[in-house]
């Protein structure tokens, strides 16, 4: 059964939005697709044989020096709303 | 001169010898691409800026400062960032994204005096199996333009076996660049995870991604891979690596090749059979031993996958706001409304299914389900592995279960398409390098892929492997190569 409150529930998590039709063939495509995940549901594995530890590689962290950084022409570049040297959005409050 | 079907050594010498420039490379296939790519559509876009890069190739190449890349040219995937060029991801989300910066592997590229002929075609996001979810519309396998070139980087596999490119760059989360190369009879590599730098390649799933090389051979494969790798500060998850490119030619005698039997079983076309089989068959009259081995959690691998990449996913893709750079919807009349209608304007509907699936594996209640679940099974797929390693050097198997299919014959399921990766995912599940290369045609002509799976960072092995073979392989160029 095509559930609808959960496609609304997971757009909602996503920042997406379904209506119509498009929900309805969203629902039925995690409908097929949520089958195929439950599988997993049977294997018979715990955290007791594979425990889910941090793996190697904090070593691995660069110094925390300042780094040159990307100028602010360039971190504007691809703005769709820029004022003086900032970007711009709608407001956020009243 | 077919300047297209040389490997990236000939041309080497043909550049150092004078005898071409690249600016006369660089032309010869900017006009292959006039002519040929309409059939094909490989590029969303090709760069304007070609020609003045040819001329600094040539220069370096003139002041003897020449490097195996220099005055090579090269197509891109579009979802690698190039500094001034467009780079999509075949997405409406960054239709109009400009990098300003280049990524790691484009940065080394340049700096060798390669040439970066345009970008690729590929599935939106490298969210697909066939390159149709590309806003810019599909990509045709050039063996046979009913068919889809596989994906998600199709356009990287087709633009090499077209000869719209001396070689390319694919990426590959799931099988997607060893997919693609099969169904377009090339050779496509992905390395070992941490090899080459993800910095600047679009983030998909950030721990089963990697950049790698397509090319017509391993050899070709070895050269772009040796100039893409190396530790980058840019990547904690980078490493240092050895060379490869020397390794090719070396003795393959007394390898040891693993053959899962679960590879071999219900699902797998006959004629992929056949042809992997005869390819055993091959090394072992190299001198290889065969083993039988066994991988008993294959069955539990795309869920896992598609588990562990769409958590990522839905994480990495919460980026896309549309106020930094991207689309953004003229609709909603708030900041939220408008974040929202930007979203469901920006995506494809795969790109939205995935984000879903990974929000709903993330979500309260179902976390221990799914995505813990799915780890768990990725600690144990990498100790199969592990222990398989433990008696052979490397694994060979069908790289797909069936050929490239004709557009429009997958059922709308989007599942029909998930289970199709079920020979590639185990390899970035268990970030290990695999090879795939041509080993057959079926009697429709169309290519026939083997992967060759290594241990970690043990690329060049399999590279060496699948040169081995490509040695002794009747190749059947396609009618855009003749």
């Amino acid at each position: 059964m095509k559930d609808l409150a959960l496609i609304d529930h997971l757009a909602s998590l996503s920042r997406l939005s379904f209506e119509g039709e498009e929900k309805e063939r969203m629902a039925k495509d995690m409908e097929s697709i949520m089958k195929l995940m439950d599988t997993i549901t049977e294997v018979d594995i715990s955290e007791e044989d594979y425990p889910l530890t941090a793996e190697g590689g904090m070593e691995l962290l660069r110094e925390d020096e300042v780094q040159p950084s990307m100028p602010v022409e360039d971190a504007l570049a691809n703005a769709k709303g820029k004022l003086y040297h900032f970007i711009a959005v709608q407001k956020l409050m009243d | 001169m077919n300047l297209h079907l040389k490997s990236i050594k000939e041309l080497r010498s043909l550049l150092d010898g004078g005898d071409i420039t690249a600016q006369e490379l660089t032309q010869y296939y900017l006009d292959r691409i006039e002519k040929l790519d309409p059939a094909i559509h490989a590029y969303i876009t090709v760069n304007e800026k070609a020609m003045e890069q040819a001329e600094r190739a040539q220069k370096m190449i003139e002041e003897g400062c020449a490097k195996p890349l220099t005055g090579i040219v090269l197509g891109i995937k579009d979802n690698i960032c190039t500094k001034g060029l467009r780079t999509t991801c075949a997405s409406h989300m960054l239709e109009d994204f400009v990098p300003t910066y280049n990524s790691t592997v484009a940065e080394k590229l340049a700096e060798d005096g390669a040439i970066f002929i345009g970008k690729l075609n590929m599935d939106e996001f490298a969210m697909g199996a066939s390159t149709t979810t590309s806003y810019f519309g599909n990509t045709c396998n050039p063996y046979d333009t009913d068919c889809v070139p596989g994906g998600s980087s199709g356009g990287s596999a087709a633009a090499v076996a077209a000869g719209l490119c001396v070689a390319s760059l694919g990426s590959d989360t799931g099988g997607s660049i060893r997919q693609p190369a099969a169904f377009c009879g090339v050779t496509g590599l992905k390395p070992t995870y941490g090899r080459v730098s993800r910095s600047g390649l679009v983030a998909f799933a950030s721990s089963l991604d990697q950049i790698g090389p397509i090319g017509k051979s391993a050899r070709d494969c070895a050269v772009l891979l040796d100039a893409i790798s190396g530790e980058d500060p840019m990547d904690m998850t980078s490493r240092p690596s050895e060379p490869v490119a020397e390794m090719m030619g070396a003795p393959v005698e007394g390898t040891v090749i693993g053959v899962p039997k679960e590879f071999f079983g219900e699902g797998l076309n006959e004629e992929i059979k056949a042809a992997v089989e005869n390819a055993i068959k091959e090394f072992e009259a190299m001198g290889c031993v065969i083993k039988e081995v066994s991988m008993p959690s294959l069955k539990y691998a795309i869920p896992a996958y598609y588990l562990i990449g769409s958590a990522e996913a839905s994480s990495n893709l919460a980026r896309y706001d549309g106020v930094r750079y991207g689309h953004l919807s003229k609709e909603g009349n708030s900041f939220d409304e408008r974040l929202i209608a930007t979203r469901n304007e920006g995506f494809g509907s795969e790109v939205k299914r995935r984000i879903l699936l990974g929000s709903y594996a993330l979500s309260s209640g179902y976390f221990d389900a799914y995505y813990k679940k799915a780890n768990l099974l990725r600690r144990r797929i990498r100790q199969e592995y592990e222990e398989i390693f433990k008696t052979c050097d490397c694994i060979l198997t069908p790289t797909t279960p069936e050929a490239a299919f004709k557009f429009g014959t997958k059922s709308e399921d989007p599942t029909e398409m998930y289970l199709a990766d079920i020979y590639t995912v185990t390899v970035n599940i268990a970030g290990l390098p695999a090879v795939s290369t041509p080993c057959g045609y079926t009697k429709e002509g169309l290519p026939i892929g083997m992967s060759i799976v290594g241990k970690a960072f043990a690329d060049g092995q399999i590279l060496n492997l699948a040169d081995a073979f490509e040695k002794k392989f009747n190749y059947i160029l396609n009618d855009f190569c003749l």
